[in-house]
């Protein structure tokens, strides 16, 4: 069944919760299960320590380790669960240059003793210095694990977001380089994993061409960019122009994912939200699954889930053998996985047990740090008192009552509890009045969260408020048609009555011949001047104003007739700010507007230039 | 049928409020003898134990075992409506899907009701054994809380050591360590200071101050706490309510470093 190593940016810890498959059971548990997966790293999980809670750390039969920013708040962060059945690191460590500290210590990673730390840090003079040690590990961007195998580095790489950025940036990726090429030259192996942020080749970015003839630039000009040319140094058959980099000479780690998808066009794993780009699948390809020379043939598959939601990011794997050849003998990849003495042979010789947590384990955070269970200090009762004794269950029992279940209400022997008591708890007061059953609430199946209560309590509660509220547009609306004749030039005469009529109801009349609308005025005339002075202002003119004021735009159709989407422009420059109408549909493969077809269309116009019909 | 009437809302309100934060949802389990609630924490660290006898309320009728699994939170909603002082009945059938609860102003006629719709709850049942404490410490409520909050801004647990010298609240935190600690002592002219230590044998333990915390929210309730310890089992924190009612926490205490 191999050993499978899944990478994926969750764009924050629980954000693929609010999709499916995710949302069904909401644990982390039930994740890992889906994406069958034995190591996952999580970029991204924009969470602070003080918000870690229960079912992120302590998740049955899994570790975890984080690296979280030192200063900014729910922002970047590297988690790695490791399946406890599966594998166990003998070392961990965050940070790339080494320069943190492991948890109650002072002690930074690389002043450990040597057999503590698991080593190839920078040294003086390796790194371009651009940005100092500690800045380039303060923002939670990297979690090492060491395994007898290999060594993990699970790594969210700082995006390419503006200049300002560009010193760190390059910096971190620098370091990342460095710090690989020193652990290879040790001798250990490195699998690199995570969101690098680094588009390899032409192939892993979508519509490339058009962008550089816009920006007019070439391919060689787009991959001598810093950043890309260091990674493709990093890489077995990457494409570096010109004579490599001096200590950069040899190629480091193979790309799994392009390895076993040599020539698969359109593998992307990131997408713009904003955009909606994902369905059109223009996007590129920044998450990858990286392994050193040595441990190449080890691996077996290697692929992204682009059908997997739940980020704008898709998670990416690589699944390793069951066994290995190494100097011609073969190894269970178990026995490497874990520390000595653990496997052997594919067997497991010793259980797992607290002991083996290492020290960067966020179990060992205090909060989480020797938790005992109450359930365990108390034994359990031997019949579950809540169920009341309902006299109307002895006739008539109901026919999907099975005999089966109605025992442990009612056997006094019966002293262990039932885990599975949702069967036996619905009988109570179903054969009484199978009739109310629906008017109960029941909370889901999983009642012991509070956020799925909360889910049955909300669904309840919205839908008869949305239902039984009226909108505030009953009241406004005109009744007859006649108000169809003020043009669109009255609207700025007819709202200042409109607006402060209550005030000027008493001296308005007088004022009137001068201040409102012709159109207002005939109709005044016709309906309400000979009976009181005060009905000047014609009711229906005023709920027109009102409707223009309160009502709901009518928003242009595109070329395929469908409501346009209104967006507001962010580029600086005079057209900052205005908002403006365009087609609602994402955005094709081409990465285009597009005539003719089922993506996007060019339909496009400012905010301010729709005079298109109000509500009427 | 259940119809249960207190003559000042004011302590369901209190009680209520001290557990909403511990357990969301939770069966109220309804019998002639009063009102009985039992629930744990969703990381199973914490338990409520709540007892509400016949004799809190006036008057207080239950033909039948009733189960009513209450959401807190929106019990506390309804709750809210409540005057402190107002007279709160509630009132349920035998196999009820709504608990009826009406307040009646004690000043002026006003009768506001509510009926609060109900769930099946899955819930496990503990039993608790009686226990023989080693230490059984009585204190202001309000002296409890002020420990647990002070101690709180250090650390994220406290470690409780009654001996016959005293019982010291300590605990250690990255920017130092802090430590209470507090002796018996009595005055007779102001009873509700009173400290009382009862000890059979001494007794150190470690609890997360989270909870602790969380428990301190009863102090509404009571205006002394009793705390009681022994090795290897959970501490209790009891407030008593009125009479033989209570409200209990119990909470595990932290293994202790092996190492």
């Amino acid at each position: 069944m191999g050993l499978r190593i899944t990478s994926w940016n969750v764009n924050g810890i629980r954000n693929p919760f609010s999709y499916q498959p995710w949302r069904e059971k909401r644990t982390f548990e039930a994740m890992f299960d889906i994406l069958e997966a034995d190591i996952v790293v999580m970029q991204e999980t924009k969470i602070q320590r003080k918000d870690l809670q229960d079912d992120m750390v302590l998740v049955p039969g899994w570790d975890v380790y984080f690296s979280l920013p030192r200063h900014k708040k729910g922002y970047a962060g590297v988690a790695i669960y490791t399946r406890n059945s599966a594998c166990m690191p003998v070392r961990a460590e965050e940070g790339i240059i080494g320069v943190l500290c492991p948890p109650n210590s002072t002690t930074r990673f690389r002043d450990l003793p040597e057999d503590q730390q698991i080593g190839g840090y920078p040294q003086p003079g390796q790194l371009a210095g651009l940005v100092d040690d500690a800045t380039l590990d303060s923002e939670g961007r990297c979690v090492l694990l060491e395994f007898p195998a290999f060594v993990l580095i699970g790594t969210y790489s700082p995006a390419n977001r503006d200049e300002s950025r560009d010193d760190f940036r390059l910096g971190y990726l620098d370091a990342l380089d460095v710090r690989i090429r020193n652990l290879v030259a040790m001798g250990k192996q490195v699998v690199l994993t995570g969101d690098l942020n680094v588009v390899r080749g032409a192939i892993d970015t979508a519509g490339l061409l058009e962008r550089l003839r816009k920006e007019g630039m070439t391919l060689n000009d787009f991959f001598s960019a810093p950043s890309r040319r260091l990674f493709n140094q990093m890489l077995f058959e990457g494409d570096v122009i010109g004579p490599k980099d001096e200590h950069r000479e040899e190629p480091l780690l193979w790309d799994l994912g392009r390895l076993f998808n040599p020539d698969r066009q359109g593998m992307f794993t990131c997408w713009d939200t904003k955009k909606n780009t994902r369905p059109g699948n223009f996007g590129s390809r920044i998450d990858y699954v990286l392994c050193s020379n040595g441990i190449k043939d080890w691996f077996v598959d290697s692929n992204i889930q682009e059908g997997l939601m739940g980020s704008d990011h898709c998670p990416v794997f690589a699944t390793m053998a069951d066994t290995v050849t190494i100097n011609g003998k073969e190894v269970h990849t178990r026995d490497l996985m874990n520390p000595p003495g653990v496997f052997k042979d594919g067997d497991r010789v010793r259980e797992w047990t607290t002991k083996d947590l290492l020290p960067m384990s966020a179990k060992l955070i205090p909060e989480f740090n020797n938790r005992r269970s109450i359930k365990d200090m108390f034994f359990k009762k031997p019949a579950a008192p809540k169920k009341p004794p309902t006299p109307a269950q002895d006739p008539s029992p109901s026919p999907s009552k099975e005999p089966s279940s109605s025992i442990p209400s009612t056997d006094p022997d019966a002293t262990e509890p039932i885990p599975s008591q949702p069967e036996t708890h619905t009988l109570a007061p179903s054969p009484v009045n199978p009739a109310s059953r629906g008017l109960k609430r029941t909370p889901s199946a999983a009642a012991s969260t509070s956020k799925s209560s909360k889910k049955v309590k909300t669904s309840l509660t919205k839908e008869p408020s949305s239902k039984g509220q009226s909108s505030l547009m009953g009241f406004f609306k005109p009744k007859t048609t006649a108000s169809s004749s003020i043009k669109p030039e009255a609207e700025d005469d007819s709202q200042s009555p409109g607006l402060n009529g209550a005030s000027d109801s008493l001296p308005a009349p007088k004022l009137t011949p001068s201040r409102t609308s012709q159109v207002a005025i005939e109709e005044t005339e016709d309906a309400s001047l000979p009976t009181s002075p005060e009905k000047v202002f014609d009711p229906i003119q005023n709920k027109e104003s009102w409707s223009k004021l309160l009502g709901k735009r009518i928003v242009p159709k595109c070329e395929h007739g469908e409501n346009c989407i209104s967006l507001t422009t962010k580029k600086a420059g005079v057209n900052c700010g205005r908002s403006f109408f365009i087609c609602p549909r994402p955005i094709g493969p081409t990465g285009e507007k597009e005539t003719g077809t089922q993506w996007r269309c060019g339909f496009f116009i400012w905010s301010s230039d729709w005079n298109g019909p109000q509500t009427s | 049928m259940l119809e249960a009437r207190l003559q000042q809302a004011n302590v369901l309100k209190k009680t209520v409020d001290a557990i909403k934060d511990l357990v969301q949802d939770c069966n109220f389990d309804c019998n002639d003898s009063g009102i009985a609630l039992q629930a744990m924490d969703n990381s199973h660290v914490a338990l409520v134990s709540m007892l509400l006898k016949a004799e809190t309320f006036q008057p207080y009728r239950c033909d039948r075992n009733i189960a009513l699994g209450v959401n807190l939170v929106s019990l506390t909603k309804v709750l809210r409506a409540a005057q402190p002082d107002d007279v709160l009945t509630m009132k349920a059938e035998d196999a009820p899907d709504s608990l009826n609860i009406l307040f009646e102003s004690s000043e002026n006629d006003r009768i506001t009701e509510y009926d609060l719709k109900l769930m099946d709850i899955d819930q496990e049942h503990l039993g608790i054994p009686d226990t023989e404490y080693a230490a059984t410490i009585s204190m202001p409520s309000a002296e409890f809380k002020r420990i647990c909050t002070d101690l709180m801004a250090m650390s994220e647990s406290v470690t409780i050591e009654a001996t016959k010298d005293g019982v010291k609240f300590s605990c250690t935190g990255d920017i130092g360590n802090g430590a209470v600690t507090l002796r018996n002592h009595q005055v007779e002219e102001k009873p509700k200071e009173n400290i009382e230590i009862e000890l059979t044998e001494p007794v150190s333990l470690t609890f997360s101050l989270k909870y602790l915390v969380n428990f301190c929210k009863a102090q509404a309730l009571s205006d002394s706490v009793r705390i009681c310890l022994s090795n290897e089992v959970p501490l209790l924190v009891e407030y008593l309510v009125s009479g033989q009612s209570y409200l209990r926490f119990y909470l595990a205490p932290k293994i202790g470093d092996e190492e």
